[in-house]
């Protein structure tokens, strides 16, 4: 999505001056607040499309201002970032009001990638028939097809492509496919998840002219067609 | 517990046996001096009257004597009169016969006992003359009877005492059970890792007072996880920070680097990334370690876990020339925290896949109910590990055999075994001859935490 306003909560300024640099050279606007009092402020002041917050920070946290963030009544996406990674961190974040809790040291990418799935779902309407180029998938009937060919995916193959469909022309992390089409948590260090993206692209790309599913190496996987 | 084995029961049955031991002794004594007073008292009437009838005979010869032994013989009752000649012939008194000397017993004293037409005789010679022998005696019934009421008596007595103290036993080793019950009970949780929890400390008693020394232990051990804690946030804070900057600085120049160049940069992302996985297991493994974290127990369809996890990871075992087979029997009520199974079952699944690759074997994933627990297991076609190291591999950073695969951080197991103490259960490491059979056995409900 094009024209992202961030607004970015981080107490370290380092890393913050490295995102908003990493961001602005993707042409996304990012404004950064250096603790939890001005990002509080910052929120309420500006409509964002993404809220990024630091979980720990000196003065208010990035807890206990997304609490009082809410308690206003904004409802703008927050992903929280955070050195602690355990469940019940997480459980506390989600609790908090957060819509999504990645643990540093994350990869650029998968920042990016779940920022912009975060902003479209603030606009996203539920479609049940969803498409690009010449593949249709018909979410209710759990049916696809590339052009007059009935695509044969079993029950996970059909939820990866629903997925990656919902996300179209978006990059997707290993750990978002992992979590949303998996249910899966945990740490894992095998490309599991690569295996199943080759054998669904066997079926959808491979006795086609264009392929639609592509690998961007370091970053994740986008369905598009080609540019 | 039964009471015969609580500390407090035992004493109390030891003090009461001697203590019924000394009463007995002194009790015995008493008896003794009863018996011996009583029967002193009689003799001495016998002596009386002995001397009387040796002073007639003395004074009025046979005649007084037999007129004498007359007089006797009615004066008190029970009193038995015999005299006869030196060959034992009856000539005067209520005594006819003389029992046998088989049916008499003889004291050291010169006394003789015996029995005459039921009445219990104790009776001794007088020779008043060479040919005239006096036998005075009385009947002992009446004594004897005496005797045996103050012998049950004192065996009441005794019994008595015994039973009271065998009771105060009993109740003091009740008293003292309840009060450990309690304490134990209290403590429950705090071995499950609840720190915060404390002993009453009411009664104002030694207990109350070893309550007391006990919460003060448990207060300062929480302070001590606290600290611990605070010192792994730190340490994660810290860490993680420099590593995050370093991460964004590698792939921002990966990015705008070419493609030889930016090879080498990704590399260099793909060993932080192995740094941070490593470092990521060691912290939960030192959380769960330490009871920090607490398990929040949630209900799982572990079937349609274990299922999904095998879909999961079926496709990359297909990769390495493997078959990942599924056996998933239906579970009923298992609670658990579903990341950290995941987490389990990923490191029992990825150690398959980097120490036990053999082509053409099948691996088996399975999860089995087993009443009040679940039993999950993977097992392998691979080398095993030879059971004498098995305790070993479940160690942190320990690494069986170096010259394989060096990826892995040596924390798999040791995180897999954490996960599984957590949700009150083991690892357990089996041949599958050949091959390796890893369990993860979980209660399916956490104890209750009250």
């Amino acid at each position: 999505m094009d024209n992202l306003h961030l607004l970015l909560v981080e107490d370290d300024p380092k890393a913050a001056t490295l995102l908003v640099e990493r961001f602005a050279a993707d042409g996304v606007h990012v404004v950064h607040a250096p603790d939890g009092k001005a990002g509080l402020a910052a929120a309420l002041g500006d409509d964002f499309h993404v809220l990024i917050v630091d979980r720990m920070m000196p003065e208010l946290d990035g807890l206990s201002m997304v609490k009082q963030l809410r308690a206003e009544g904004d409802k703008t996406p927050v992903l929280f970032l955070s050195a602690l990674g355990e469940v019940e961190d997480r459980v506390d974040g989600f609790d908090a009001g957060a819509d999504d809790y990645l643990v540093k040291p994350y990869a650029y990418a998968e920042l990016h990638a779940r920022v912009s799935a975060l902003a479209r779902r603030s606009l996203d309407v539920p479609e049940t028939v969803l498409q690009i180029a010449d593949l249709t998938l018909d979410a209710l009937a759990r049916t696809a097809q590339r052009g007059s060919v009935v695509l044969d995916l079993n029950p996970r193959e059909f939820s990866l492509l629903e997925f990656l469909l919902r996300h179209q022309g978006e990059v997707v992390t290993r750990a978002m496919l992992l979590e949303h089409v998996w249910r899966y948590k945990a740490d894992m260090q095998t490309n599991v998840v690569d295996v199943h993206i080759s054998r669904l692209r066997a079926k959808l790309d491979k006795d086609f002219a264009t392929p639609l599913l592509h690998t961007l190496r370091g970053q994740g996987f986008v369905l598009k067609v080609a540019a | 517990m039964s009471v015969l084995r609580v500390t407090s029961f035992r004493a109390a049955l030891a003090y009461t046996l001697a203590l019924a031991a000394a009463v007995g002794v002194v009790l015995g004594f008493v008896f003794q001096s009863f018996s011996a007073q009583l029967t002193q008292t009689q003799d001495r009437q016998v002596w009386r009257e002995t001397a009387a009838l040796s002073l007639a005979y003395n004074r009025g010869g046979a005649r007084a004597l037999a007129q004498a032994v007359e007089a006797a013989e009615n004066k008190a009752q029970g009193q038995v009169v015999r005299l006869s000649n030196a060959l034992g012939a009856h000539l005067a008194g209520n005594l006819k016969t003389l029992p046998s000397p088989s049916e008499t017993m003889r004291k050291a004293d010169g006394w003789i006992e015996f029995t005459h037409q039921g009445q219990m005789i104790r009776a001794r010679f007088a020779k008043l003359d060479e040919d005239i022998v006096l036998l005075v005696g009385y009947d002992r019934s009446d004594a004897r009877q005496l005797e045996t009421t103050m012998q049950w008596l004192l065996m009441s007595a005794l019994a008595g005492l015994t039973l009271l103290g065998l009771l105060g036993g009993v109740l003091m080793a009740r008293r003292a059970q309840a009060r450990v019950a309690v304490m134990n009970a209290d403590l429950q949780p705090v071995m499950r890792g609840h720190l915060d929890r404390r002993l009453p400390e009411t009664g104002g008693d030694e207990w109350a007072q070893m309550a007391a020394h006990i919460n003060t232990m448990l207060a300062r051990l929480e302070q001590l996880m606290a600290a611990t804690k605070q010192v792994s946030d730190n340490l994660a804070h810290d860490l993680r920070a420099p590593l995050t900057r370093l991460h964004m600085r590698l792939e921002k120049l990966a990015a705008q680097s070419d493609a030889s160049m930016a090879d080498e940069l990704n590399e260099a992302i793909g060993d932080v990334d192995r740094l941070l996985h490593s470092f990521a297991a060691l912290l939960t493994l030192s959380r769960l370690d330490s009871g920090v974290v607490k398990l929040a127990r949630r209900p799982i369809d572990i079937t349609a876990l274990v299922s999904d996890m095998h879909e999961l990871f079926e496709a990359v075992f297909a990769e390495a020339h493997m078959t990942l087979d599924l056996k998933a029997a239906p579970v009923d009520g298992f609670t658990g925290d579903a990341a950290l199974v995941q987490q389990a079952l990923t490191n029992l699944l990825e150690n398959v896949l980097t120490h036990a690759a053999v082509a053409d074997t099948e691996v088996l994933l399975s999860v089995s109910d087993e009443g009040d627990t679940i039993k999950l297991t993977v097992a392998d076609g691979g080398a095993g590990i030879a059971a004498e190291h098995r305790a070993a591999a479940q160690q942190r950073f320990v690494r069986l055999d170096s010259s394989r695969n060096g990826d892995g951080s040596g924390l798999g197991l040791s995180l897999a075994a954490a996960i599984a103490k957590h949700h009150d259960g083991e690892l357990r490491l089996e041949d599958n001859h050949p091959g390796l059979v890893v369990s993860l056995v979980l209660a399916k409900q956490g104890k209750q935490d009250t």
